[in-house]
C-alpha cells in the first residue's frame, strides 16, 4: 500500500481506530501506540486487502489484534498498576449532564468496570460490533465462551445499572408479564 | 423494546466524543514508518558486532569454568565407622 492510500485510509479511519484502541486498552497513551502501530501494520499488510472489499473491517480486525496484543504484552505490570490506581484515560465525566447521558456515561463506566475477559468480549460483541462468531475467532476461544460471557456480562450490568435495567432482566427472563 | 445490548454502541458513541485523538499522529506515524537513518543503523551494526566480540571473549573463560569443575577431585564423605553395639551400653560411672 503507497503512502497516498495510507493517508486517505488514515483521514477516513483514524478517529474510529482511535476510539477502538482506546476503549479496549482505556489509556490516551496506549491507544495513541496502537492506532500508529495499526496504520503500519495495514501499510505493511495492506496486499491482504481484497479489492472490492470494504476497507473497515479489515482495517478494524487490525486494530482489535494490535489492541489485544499491546494489552496480554503489559498484562502483569497492567494489573499491578490498576490495583492501586484504576483510571480511564482522559475521560472525565463532565458535571453536569442531562439524564439520558447520565445513563450513557454511567453504562460505560460499567461496561468498563467488568472483569477483563468479560470487558473485552463485550466491547467486541456490541460495540466494536464483531458478530460472536468474529469475537471467538479473534479471542480464539470457543463460541459457546463468547455467549456465556457475554449473557453473564450483561447480567451483571443489569444488576449494577439499577431498577430500569432490573425490569429488562425480568422482562428478558421472563418473570414479569 | 431496546435491549441493554443494543444501547451499549450509542452509549459509548456519547461518551467517546469527548475523547479528542492526539492531531499530531500523521506527522508521527511518518517518524515511525521512515528507515532508520544511515548513522543510527551504523551504530546498531557497531553495537551488535561489540556485543558479538564479548560474547565471544567470554566462552574460554566459561570453558575454562567447566573445566575446572569437572576436573576437581571430589571431597567424598569419610567413610562411617563400623557400629559396635558396646556404644550403647549405659556408661559406668566411678562413685
Amino acid at each position: 500500500m503507497d503512502e497516498l492510500r495510507l493517508r486517505e485510509l488514515f483521514d477516513r479511519y483514524y478517529k474510529e481506530c482511535y476510539r477502538v484502541a482506546y476503549v479496549l486498552t482505556r489509556s490516551a497513551a496506549d491507544a495513541d501506540d496502537v492506532t500508529q502501530e495499526a496504520f503500519i501494520r495495514a501499510h505493511r499488510y495492506g496486499h491482504t486487502l481484497q479489492p472490492g472489499r470494504p476497507v473497515w473491517p479489515w482495517l478494524r480486525s487490525i486494530v482489535v489484534n494490535t489492541a489485544l496484543t499491546h494489552m496480554n504484552r503489559g498484562k502483569t505490570l497492567r494489573g499491578l498498576l490498576e490495583l492501586v490506581w484504576r483510571q480511564d484515560g482522559v475521560l472525565r465525566r463532565p458535571p453536569v449532564l442531562s439524564s439520558e447521558r447520565e445513563e450513557n456515561w454511567d453504562l460505560y463506566a460499567a461496561v468498563q468496570k467488568l472483569p477483563e475477559k468479560l470487558r473485552v468480549t463485550v466491547l467486541l460483541a456490541y460495540y466494536i460490533g464483531l458478530t460472536h462468531e468474529e469475537a471467538a475467532q479473534t479471542l480464539q476461544i470457543p463460541l459457546g465462551t463468547v455467549k456465556s460471557r457475554c449473557n453473564l456480562a450483561l447480567h451483571k450490568l443489569r444488576e449494577q445499572l439499577g431498577p430500569r435495567y432490573r425490569i429488562e432482566t425480568a422482562l428478558v427472563e421472563g418473570v414479569l408479564p | 423494546m431496546t435491549t441493554l445490548e443494543t444501547r451499549i454502541r450509542p452509549a459509548f458513541d456519547d461518551v467517546l466524543d469527548h475523547l479528542s485523538a492526539p492531531a499530531v499522529a500523521w506527522e508521527q506515524l511518518r517518524t515511525r514508518m521512515q528507515p532508520p537513518p544511515h548513522h543510527r543503523r551504523l551504530l546498531r551494526l557497531v553495537v551488535s558486532a561489540a556485543a558479538l566480540v564479548l560474547l565471544g571473549a567470554s566462552v574460554p573463560f566459561g570453558l575454562e569454568a567447566v573445566r575446572v569443575r569437572v576436573e576437581a577431585p571430589a571431597i567424598l564423605p569419610a567413610p562411617r565407622e563400623e557400629f559396635d553395639s558396646a556404644d550403647l551400653l549405659p556408661l559406668q560411672f566411678a562413685h
